[in-house]
């Protein structure tokens, strides 16, 4: 394995124009939906994309796609930079880059048989050659997923949830991507379905080695799937950590709030845990974002500085990196007071 | 310590997949005749009437051999009766032949011209509408300017520059319906296009013309084939406007239009039932072709298809939905 | 716990589900409701009984498509009919009858006596009255409150529910309102008149963990402080250890399980609730463990299996399971379950 990552991004940001006015179109603004995101992701991990709603990850895995245009900053694959292709340059990346979506009844094509569903990638790149070889190939892909061979000429409309979703997994592996862009695929299913979902998405990755990007917005079932968890905040990221590290040792407020708000299926559990009631409010717009530090405004921690100044994202020990003003080495002593105070 | 409560069995089951439903029968066809029998007996009226007016069409010189223009000056305009089933006109023609006769030109004339017009509002409004941007608002600011013109105004130029007859008939009035009908497509392909399967469809490298056709195109047929029924009947009733001012297809061809204008008005209180008969068969034509419509638009509304789909629409946790317009409007 | 099999009384067809001692608030009785599509029927409600206490939390928690909604708007007479109907069951309140009430008797309790919070904030405010004008309808409808005092009032509604700077807030309308703030809204229209049991159907599921956790704080704390009673229905097991006093585990419209929270998430005694609770992914997990799924596929209401619905999906299955339905019996004390099978740690 060599060292250079799968998956770079560095500093990305997606801005979109606001309409305007009639009168004055240019005075629409803009939503900074990703305002600076960088990270990597090595061959055959897992890195989980975690935040609230709008907070930017699916317009982040939109980005890596190249579906949606954008603003500034690089990505690269296996060290190409692909930030720039256009049209039909674009296609072998197409190929090599695939996603599975959150909602299962908006994802197929409700007017085409499974076996064309699954089967489309393998079309539109020309991985196989014959009537035989393709319904051969979706055959296969459809076991691998676990769905029923003699099912493959149903429309959509006659499957659950989850096994649209085995169907949508196994269009996105029918074109053996390098990297599979997961937004949100299990949170639209039940619980009892969802963790069908998440131990196949394990498996697979197993048996073929494959490198996911999980975007999600519950901590709990990134915790299931994730080497590395990313959390976002407002378009930025606030830390990054090795899963274990994230759940032992969450360092940003907001990664804290986060978890503390997830509730414990555990009634004896639940009734020692305190809920953060620092934590109100909402998440702000990305319209206007807040000076500072995004979460300051929410933070029970929020200093002077916070509100003035936008904390840099540095690593505080290996692996583990945190945007907080807490852990700004400049404020090494008064952090330390903090930190003891958040224990 | 309650994790620990799950017996091995749990895991180590295979997955069973019961049969998810019976099949409505394998035959498609069957099931869906079946269905607007059951559900819309109007509309299994309304599509016997139609299969009626297209065998009389195809199968004019079967019915009815003499020739449409056989004159018979001895029998002028004598009323129904054994031998003249639906009496004769003023130079002694067969009404009855005249009238099936006129159903295989009103079949002719409403498929080609329908067919044309659903050709250009696809052509127009799939382009439009899944491009956007200054495509469609050029293309819709052209439809916009077309529209602006009074139908009427619009044959009669044509008519007074191309001249009277069939295939100009079919082109006006295909070339008319299909801009107008466009609109209707369009709006169709907008809502399609918001499908995240059609987004699926873009991220993983398809070409815009297969978008274009394998997804986009199918999931706007129902719009299409209900927007083909209900110009079928129109333009039935527009050929006969035209041949009733003159200006469609010539005499002697038997046009239903064309006979309710020039020996029906002509002859209306000697011999009413030249105005009569080509006036119930377009009626009928025209409430045949309505109902089937209706009833089609209606069973082609996937609400109203396979029965047993309903649990899988609840089961979709509508978990997340868009809040995220609505974080901006937050003010703390 | 583990002797618990011993004393318990199941397992004997014919004694039906005990009632509870204390005669409770809500008293649900054999309550059925179908959906008819066509020649099928769909049993959405099928035949299930229960008790709401006063003051007491009573959790309905199941699969989507299992009846949970259909149950709550059932009590209410709030099916859409058709194709849906209410065919057998009695809903007593307070001593009354709901379901043998007149509209306009009924119309007098929904909203007064029984509020209710649904699932979409989004679409069950009216987006053209202003927040002042929604608050205000119940209490004019209902409690007849002088117009004078009706400001003052919502006022207080808006700080109880902690909408920030409630005077300017009066007057915005809907949309300004982000979904955390409009379901808080909800919660203030369904507390304005102080009713003696709160429905809450998902009342969280749109949102934001964050934003549901204060929510559900907050609905905690004023249902306590009102000393009303509620229904907290919801899919999410997590959300219920904390919030309710009493589970309801439903599944293709019948209640399997019932007991007290304790009870469900100690000692579950049914495959269907034990299998939730491990399929759980959970953030207190020692380490990143496999999840341990259901098999299968949730059933279709309009073509249930015979036997115990659960029997396709249900490890511990025996043929009894294939042919005969469980009735919903105790296992111990009130903590009741609808199963053939002694399922034991
Ligand atoms: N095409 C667009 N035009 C304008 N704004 C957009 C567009 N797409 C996304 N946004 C905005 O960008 C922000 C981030 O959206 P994004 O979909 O990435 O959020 P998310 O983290 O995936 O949220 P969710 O959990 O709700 O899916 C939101 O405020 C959203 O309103
Ligand atoms: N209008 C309707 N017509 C036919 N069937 C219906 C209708 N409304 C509900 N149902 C059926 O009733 C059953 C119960 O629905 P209900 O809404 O109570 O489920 P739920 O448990 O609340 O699920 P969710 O978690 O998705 O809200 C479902 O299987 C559904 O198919
Ligand atoms: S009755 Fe049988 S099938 Fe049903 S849950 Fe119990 S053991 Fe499983
Ligand atoms: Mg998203
Ligand atoms: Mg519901």
């Amino acid at each position: 394995m060599t060292d250079t990552p799968l998956l770079e991004v560095r500093n990305l940001k997606v801005h979109f124009k606001l309409p305007g006015s009639l009168l004055r179109p240019r005075s629409g603004g803009s939503v900074k939906a990703v305002d600076g995101v960088s990270f990597h992701l090595k061959r055959g991990e897992t890195l989980g994309l975690v935040g609230e709603s709008g907070c930017g990850k699916s317009t982040t895995g939109m980005a890596v796609l190249r579906m949606t245009p954008v603003t500034d900053g690089e990505i690269h694959i296996d060290g190409e930079d692909i930030t720039h292709l256009k049209g039909r340059a674009l296609r072998p990346l197409r190929r090599r880059m695939q996603m599975i979506y959150q909602d299962p009844f908006g994802a197929l094509d409700p007017r085409m048989r499974v076996l064309d569903i699954i089967g489309e990638p393998l079309k539109v790149h020309k991985l196989v050659t014959g009537r035989k070889a393709y319904r051969q190939e979706v055959l296969r892909l459809m076991e691998l997923v676990g769905l029923l061979p003699d099912m493959c000429e149903r429309y959509p409309h006659e499957f659950s949830g989850g096994q649209r979703q085995r169907i949508g997994i196994a269009r996105a592996l029918a074109a053996q991507p390098d990297v599979i862009i997961c937004d949100e695929p299990v949170s639209a299913l039940d619980v009892s379905i969802q963790a069908q979902i998440i131990n196949l998405l394990k498996d697979l990755q197993e048996e073929l080695g494959l490198t996911y990007l999980f975007v999600a917005h519950d901590l709990a079932v990134v915790r299931h799937i994730c080497d590395r968890v990313m959390v976002m905040y407002l378009g930025h990221v606030v830390e990054v950590a090795d899963s274990e590290a994230l759940y032992t040792n969450p360092q940003h407020p907001y990664t804290q709030a986060l978890m503390s708000a997830i509730p414990i299926p555990d009634p004896r559990a639940e009734s020692r845990r305190e809920v953060d009631p620092s934590i109100e409010g909402e998440v702000p717009s990305p319209v206007n974002p807040p000076s500072g530090c995004p979460f300051h405004p929410r933070c029970k921690h929020a200093t002077e500085v916070c509100s003035r100044v936008a904390p840099t994202l540095r690593e505080t020990t290996d692996g583990h990196a945190v945007s907080c003003h807490l852990y700004e080495p400049e404020t090494e002593a008064e952090s330390l007071v903090r930190v003891a105070s958040i224990a | 310590m309650t994790t620990e409560t799950a017996p091995a069995a749990l895991t180590t089951r295979p997955p069973t997949t019961p049969p998810l439903r019976e099949r409505l029968g394998d035959n498609k066809v069957l099931g869906f005749i079946g269905r607007l029998i059951v559900q819309r007996p109007m509309g299994a009226f309304g599509a016997a009437i139609c299969i009626v007016l297209l065998l009389t069409g195809v199968f004019a010189d079967v019915i009815a051999p003499e020739g449409y223009n056989a004159i018979n000056p001895i029998d002028r305009l004598k009323p129904p009766s054994a031998e003249y089933w639906l009496g004769t006109d003023q130079l002694g023609r067969d009404l009855f032949t005249r009238i099936v006769h006129g159903a295989q030109l009103s079949v002719i004339v409403a498929f080609a011209a329908t067919s044309l017009s659903i050709v250009i509002s696809a052509v127009i409004g799939i382009t439009s509408g899944y491009f956007g941007g200054r495509f469609d608002m050029a293309s819709q600011r052209v439809v916009d300017g077309w529209m602006c013109f009074p139908d009427l105004i619009i044959l009669i130029v044509a008519v007074s520059v191309l001249g009277p007859g069939t295939w100009q008939v079919i082109l006006i009035l295909g070339l008319l319906f299909g801009i107008s009908g466009s609109r209707i497509v369009r709006s169709s392909v907008l809502s399609v296009k918001q499908n995240i399967y059609i987004h699926a469809a873009q991220s993983m490298g398809a070409s815009t013309l297969r978008i274009l056709v394998m997804h986009i195109l199918p999931n706007v047929m129902a719009p299409i084939i209900v927007l083909f029924t209900t110009r079928l009947a129109a333009v039935i009733l527009a050929e006969s406007g035209l041949s009733f001012l003159g200006l469609g297809i010539p005499p002697p061809a038997p046009s239903w239009g064309g006979m309710l204008s020039l020996d029906g008005r002509s002859y209306m209180f000697q011999a009413p039932w030249l105005a009569i008969v080509p006036g119930v068969a377009l009626t009928v034509a025209v409430f045949g072709i309505n109902m089937f419509g209706d009833a089609l638009r209606d069973m082609l509304d996937p609400r109203m298809k396979g029965v047993g789909s309903g649990r899988y629409v609840a089961a979709v946790r509508r978990d997340r939905p868009s809040s995220r317009q609505s974080t901006g409007g937050t003010a703390q | 716990m583990k002797d618990a099999v011993a004393n318990q009384p199941a397992n004997t067809p014919g004694e039906t589900m005990q009632k509870d001692p204390v005669g409770g608030l809500l008293q649900v009785e054999h309550l059925r409701t179908v959906f008819r599509q066509g020649r099928r029927e769909v049993k959405a409600v099928d035949g299930i009984s229960f008790s709401v206490n006063p003051g007491e939390t009573l959790a309905i928690v199941g699969e989507s498509g299992s009846g949970k909604s259909m149950t709550a708007m059932s009590l209410l007479r709030l099916i859409p009919s058709p194709p849906g109907e209410i065919i057998d069951g009695d809903v007593f309140f307070g001593g009354r009858n709901l379901l043998d009430m007149s509209e306009d008797e009924l119309r007098d309790v929904r909203g007064n006596e029984i509020a209710m919070i649904f699932q979409e904030p989004m679409t069950s405010l009216n987006p053209v009255l202003t927040v002042r004008q929604q608050l205000a309808e119940p209490m004019r409808v209902h409690r007849k409150v002088k117009e004078e005092d009706i400001e003052a009032r919502c006022l207080d509604l808006l700080r109880q529910v902690r909408i920030p700077d409630p005077e300017t807030r009066l007057d915005a309308y809907p949309h300004q309102f982000s979904g955390g703030m409009r379901q808080r809204v909800m919660i203030a229209m369904a507390l304005a008149c102080e009713p003696r049991l709160l429905i809450a159907d998902e009342p969280t599921t749109a949102l934001d963990v964050t934003v549901q956790a204060q929510i559900l704080e907050l609905l905690k704390d004023l249902t306590r402080q009102h000393g009303s009673s509620m229904i907290l229905i919801t899919h999410d097991l997590g959300v219920v250890a904390r919030y309710a006093d009493r589970i309801n585990v439903m599944y293709a419209g019948r209640i399997v399980e019932s007991g007290t929270a304790r009870e469900i998430f100690e000692q579950p005694r049914h495959p269907y609730t034990l299998g939730l609770i491990n399929s759980m992914p959970r953030l207190d997990a020692s380490e990143k463990a496999r999840l341990l799924p259901i098999e299968g596929q949730p059933p279709d209401l309009g073509n249930l299996p015979t036997g115990c619905a659960f029997h396709p999906r249900c490890p511990f299955a025996v043929d009894q399971c294939r042919q005969q339905d469980p009735p919903l019996e105790p296992y111990q004390g009130h903590h009741l379950k609808a199963c053939w099978v002694n399922v034991d740690d």
